[in-house]
């Protein structure tokens, strides 16, 4: 009797589980499958509140929606300045909705699995998430249509930057985002620099320009024993070893090639460089700077912080984010720093560095809960603006603020750039420095945006990075591989999700042993062996057809023009 | 006081007690006072290792920035309530339905409790309890955090095994006889002599709403109704962010990202202090519940 | 020692079903009363979303929503079981729990006991509170305070085996190293919130019985074994139970903030292994389907170690 009685309870309790989510879930799948290119929202009467051209965008007062990732060094939104200026000239009000940036892709797929759709999502979506709501499903808008109407200043970027339009087309050759779009003498990736001061008391003379001198002045260095624990390299981590960063600059110099990861072989053809000769004889290389003890012995558990600290300590000579040091650290009291340029070697006589991307990353959603997508997508125009809009109130806005206000070329030939506390606001800087009061409340450096500009900061660590790179770094860049505006579909997104997790793992684990000598470079082989036995060529095959098809649409791209 | 004579057996065995818990004491205690050395030491002292057991550029800029912070306080205000107001639920639902499930002549007693302990295991997993939540109108209220944690399986479970075997079944029976109902019994005797179990559930309860921010984070979308910890994890993790962002050249924010890093590095030991303080204050009060001999007393009585 | 007042069979109503059934009802409303609040929370908040199971035998695609993605069957498992790595992170993930089972459970109990024989109530009171205080620690900041006391050249452990003579040795990055540090820290950050529940069952025993068991001549230590740890078993087989129960479960964060490429061959557990998958993918479906995996696995030991302890004559769970 007992018995039955729970197993009467039970399924009771299990059929009002199935009977309940069978009632409640038709709200998160609004119509069945209507799944095939992204449909354009219809927008019959909200076009009467819009204004094709000119400010305001609306003719009466709109309020969106608006999702976006929260940080602690922002204010909130709604004080911002960049923000409370757009709303005054556009007659949209945002009605925020922050999300932690540390858990903003938990956060956002969420929501959108759970179908409630915020008007505007201001923050990135995954490519596979995008995929899922935006093609498959209609959540996130087409704006392809969108874009050639009523986005005049996105085009002008667009024109400019035909890597950016390959990163915003989609699978099905639509666009589904406003990116964010950088060209500046701040970006380069993959820096290395040299303390000047140290390669003084060491006893080296000029920048070296191969291999083998760039060996020579590291131990040289350690030769010198500026102080204990004294480590002549010491990148921030230890992946900068293997994939990026220090990596990205000293690969190109053992080869003809400059991707990682993925790039193109001598024919033409995707291949996983991380099984090359190249890359062999990289890691090689560093193996051997490891184990003579040039590099940090524990770069592959030191955080972050503890790793600047000891670089403030003067207790490393070549790094890779010297942006972190002060004058104060060096005797001179002057940044006696340089980028180095990149190396040649036996194996190559061309100095090269695989190039910065210009962005393209969605920065601008708009769902399908959004009841005016012409003045969403005006909104989102707003921040690529070529001309002022007001005063010192165009596209570099949401990065550097409102020209006049806090920031200005220090030169005619607008080389040079300087930032300042606008008047009035000390008490609201508190102790902050300029540039952390500046993404404090006036420019979120977020959202739809075109950061092109190519100066110098007149002060700060980023006028030494910009300077440097101007002239060490900019010269050699050689176009980059496009891995970021690679499209997949949910099949070969799987493939990749079950060979390549575990490939890359393995990858990781032996590259690291290799360097620091727990494997010995003999068994690379076995290694290549290895890789190749858990599927790298079907997972190589993807990339290819993913290749393939970006080159085929750029060309049609081209060709309509 | 204790009529026990101590022998000199006993007097070695409390010493070589004393002995071993002081040693216990120590090995906890140094790690939480490098704790509170560094939350007022400069943060680059900290990392190199220089910072151990007292101060080293003496700075109290962590809690400065920690109070600045206007969202802390609004965090704190947040927290206290869900903290006081959810225990309250939780006690109120947990407790009773224990107890009945501690009484053996109850109908289905073992089929009850296996239909809960199911729950533990076997979920639908954070969509279907969004989109469940979404549903009943509780995404973003006050009520959700309080309501959607009522019951937690664990604790009912220490709940039941603690009247089970600690009250003493003849008392119950002589209220009974006394013709007391169950509901009676319960909160006349049971309660009272349960005060142990009441205040660890306060403990496990109160502390797991203290601590707790990611239902906060998956169900609230306003910053006034955040919990404490849901703000202080912003500003700790955000060091730990994206190192894939090296790989994919978007380096630009690479070098602002490390000049953020110093705010999370500057907070983070005075975040604990400041978050974990109240309940060290508040724990010995508690603490008074769990001394011996509680019921000294009832049986006579 | 519970003298039921109405039945003296002994296991309650067997035959004479409807009627009892009935009787029992109404004798004991008001206890199903103080159950209602509890079951109806459990119909809502979870069987309520139980239907969501599925999504490990679908291929979950958002905008279809649960009902409207396609199925698929057992093809994650499959996935799962077919990764190069399966068997390293089943070995990995049970290593580091049994570990802590094994080495954990038994020092919040002997925690509590010799707490419990301290007569100086403010000592006590200070142990109590300092040895809790560990459990409120950040796992960030734990993490961080390990890696810098476990570090090569700035930390006390090689600072104190160099001065005994032996080399320096890293040990966040020793494969052989992980599980220790895990576990035993993890030890450090529990005992004290862990002892918490055995106190309190402890003080609700009666000092008369000591004080009767004295004059019998028991020791110190049989007085303990036979009373303190006697009055607690309950409370430590449900325990066991329950731990026995989350065997498969290692948390994220920890294992996360603590793994390197050097140690992954033995710190890359479930949890993490489920992350990097959905860096690659965000695949709801996948990690539902390991997690249902996990749970399984978890119920029947539960399952087995709740029945072993009722053939003991022990407490149980049900």
């Amino acid at each position: 009797m007992r018995k039955k009685i729970i197993a009467v309870l039970l399924i009771m309790v299990l059929s009002v589980s199935a009977f309940g989510g069978c009632g409640k879930s038709n709200d998160a799948t609004s119509e069945p499958g209507n799944k095939g290119k992204g449909k354009q929202a219809p927008q019959k009467e909200a076009a009467q509140n819009f204004n094709k051209t000119g400010y305001p965008i609306v003719k009466e007062k709109t309020t969106f929606t608006a999702m976006h990732p929260h940080s602690p060094s922002k204010a909130a939104f709604d004080e911002m300045i960049y923000y409370q200026k757009l709303e005054k000239l556009s007659g949209i009000h945002m009605d925020w909705q922050p999300v932690p940036a540390s858990d903003w892709e938990t956060k956002v797929n969420l929501t959108l699995a759970g179908g409630d759709l915020p008007d505007i999502i201001l923050g990135g979506l995954t490519n596979d998430a995008l995929y899922d709501y935006g093609i498959k499903g209609d959540f996130i808008v087409n704006i392809t249509d969108g874009i050639q109407k009523y986005m005049p200043n996105l085009q002008h970027w667009m024109k400019e930057y035909p890597d950016v339009v390959q990163s915003m087309t989609q699978l099905d050759g639509s666009m589904y985002f406003a990116p964010y779009i950088y060209d500046t003498a701040q970006a380069a990736a993959d820096t290395v620099y040299v303390r000047k001061d140290m390669m003084k008391k060491a006893g080296v003379e000029k920048m070296p320009a191969t291999v083998d001198e760039f060996h020579d002045m590291l131990k040289k260095f350690k030769d010198a024993n500026f102080t204990p624990d004294f480590s002549p390299l010491m990148p921030t981590k230890g992946v900068e070893l293997t994939t990026a960063g220090f990596a990205g600059w000293a690969y190109p110099a053992f080869g003809d090639l400059v991707d990682l990861g993925w790039g193109l072989d001598s024919d033409g053809k995707v291949e996983y460089t991380y099984i090359n000769d190249q890359y062999k004889q990289y890691i090689e290389f560093v193996s051997k700077l490891y184990a003579e003890g040039l590099i940090e012995p524990e770069i592959f558990t030191m955080d972050e912080p503890t790793n600047i600290a000891k670089m403030r300590e003067n207790k490393s000579a070549v790094m890779t984010f010297a942006t972190q040091l002060n004058p104060e650290n060096f005797e001179s009291g002057e940044l006696e720093v340089e980028m180095m340029p990149p190396l040649t070697s036996e194996y190559t006589s061309k100095q090269k560095i695989r190039s910065v991307s210009h962005g393209g990353s969605g920065s601008g959603y708009i769902t399908k809960s959004c009841k005016n997508v012409e003045a969403a997508l005006r909104w989102f125009d707003m921040g690529y603006a070529v001309d002022d809009m007001e005063p010192g109130l165009n596209h570099l806005s949401s990065w550097l603020g409102i020209r006049g206000y806090n920031w200005d070329y220090g030169d005619d030939k607008k080389e040079t750039i300087k930032y300042w506390n606008p008047e009035g606001m000390a008490d609201k800087v508190g102790n902050m420095t300029v540039d952390e009061f500046r993404v404090y409340y006036i420019a979120p450096n977020e959202g739809p945006r075109a950061a092109v500009a190519w100066f110098v900061p007149e002060s700060g660590p980023l006028k030494m990075k910009s300077e440097q790179s101007i002239k060490n770094y900019f010269p050699y860049t050689v176009d980059r591989f496009p891995d970021s505006a690679l499209k997949f579909t949910d099949e070969e997104n799987e493939t990749i999700a079950n060979q390549f997790t575990d490939i890359d793992t393995y990858f990781k684990q032996q590259v690291s042993k290799f360097i620091v000598g727990d494997e010995p470079m003999s068994k690379w082989d076995d290694y290549v062996k290895q890789i190749k036995k858990m599927g790298i060529d079907e997972v190589v095959k993807v990339y290819q057809a993913s290749y393939d098809r970006l080159q085929k649409d750029s060309r049609a791209a081209g060709s309509s023009k | 006081m204790s009529v026990i004579k101590e022998s000199p057996g006993d007097r070695v065995f409390n010493l070589l007690n004393l002995f071993v818990l002081t040693i216990v004491l120590v090995i906890v205690l140094f790690p939480l006072i490098h704790i509170v050395a560094a939350s007022v030491s400069d943060p680059d002292y900290v990392s190199t290792g220089k910072v151990l057991l007292f101060p080293r550029g003496f700075n109290i800029e962590g809690y400065k920035k920690v109070f600045q912070y206007k969202d802390i306080m609004i965090g704190y205000r947040n927290t206290i309530f869900y903290t006081i107001v959810g225990t309250l639920v939780n006690l109120a639902v947990t407790l009773p339905a224990a107890y009945a499930l501690s009484k053996k002549r109850l109908m289905g007693r073992n089929g009850l409790m296996f239909f809960m302990a199911f729950t533990m295991y076997f979920s639908g997993g954070m969509i279907p309890t969004y989109i469940l939540i979404r549903d009943l109108n509780l995404l973003n209220t006050y009520a959700v955090l309080v309501v959607s944690g009522a019951v937690n399986t664990t604790n009912l479970i220490i709940c039941r095994t603690f009247f089970t075997s600690s009250i003493p079944s003849e008392l119950e029976e002589a209220a009974m006889i006394d013709g007391c109902s169950t509901t009676r019994t319960f909160l006349t005797i049971v309660l009272p002599l349960s005060k142990a179990l009441l205040g660890v559930m306060v403990l496990y309860y109160g502390i797991g709403h203290w601590n707790s921010y990611f239902n906060a984070l998956i169900y609230l979308t306003d910053r006034s109704k955040v919990p404490l910890q849901l703000v202080l994890r912003e500003i700790l993790i955000e060091q730990e962010m994206a190192s894939q962002m090296l790989e994919s050249g978007a380096a630009v924010s690479d070098d602002l990202r490390k000049m953020q890093m110093k705010l999370a590095s500057l907070i983070k030991y005075s975040a604990i202090v400041v978050s974990s303080l109240p309940v060290l204050i508040v724990y010995p009060f508690l603490q008074k519940y769990f001394e011996k001999g509680v019921m000294l007393g009832s049986l006579k009585g | 020692m519970n003298i039921s007042l109405s039945e003296n069979k002994k296991h309650g109503n067997t035959g004479k079903s409807r009627k009892h059934f009935f009787i029992r009802l109404s004798r004991d409303y008001e206890l199903y009363l103080f159950l209602l609040p509890a079951i109806l929370y459990y119909i809502i908040f979870a069987y309520g979303p139980m239907y969501g199971v599925q999504i490990a035998f679908k291929d979950f695609n958002g905008s279809q929503g649960i009902w409207g993605s396609s199925w698929v069957g057992l093809k994650h498992f499959k996935n799962f079981f077919q990764s190069y790595y399966f068997w390293p992170l089943i070995r990995n993930t049970l290593t580091v729990s049994i570990y802590t089972l094994v080495a954990g459970f038994p020092v919040p109990i002997i925690l509590a006991l010799m707490l419990n024989e301290v007569k100086n109530e403010k000592f006590k009171s200070l142990v109590q509170t300092v040895t809790y205080a560990p459990h409120f620690i950040s796992i960030v900041v734990l993490v961080g305070i390990i890696t810098i006391v476990m570090s090569p050249n700035y930390g006390i452990v090689n600072l104190g085996l160099q001065a005994l003579g032996f080399e320096k040795h890293n040990f966040m990055t020793d494969p052989k190293a992980f599980r220790h540090i895990y576990v035993l820290s993890g030890i450090w950050q529990s005992t004290g919130w862990n002892s918490i529940i055995y106190i309190a069952a402890l003080s609700s025993v009666d000092p008369a019985i000591h004080e009767s068991a004295v004059i019998d001549g028991a020791s110190r230590l049989q007085r303990i074994w036979h009373i303190n740890v006697k009055s607690i078993v309950p409370t430590m087989v449900i325990l066991l139970i329950l731990n026995a129960g989350s065997i498969m479960n290692v948390g994220f964060e920890k294992v996360f903030l603590m793994q390197n490429d050097l140690n992954s061959t033995t710190s890359d557990v479930i949890s993490t292994y489920i992350y990097r998958r959905g860096m690659v993918k965000a695949d709801y479906s996948f990690s539902t389907a390991v997690g249902l995996f996990n749970n399984v696995v978890n119920f029947i030991l539960l399952m087995l170690v709740n029945t072993v302890s009722r053939k003991l004559g022990e407490t149980s769970l049900f």
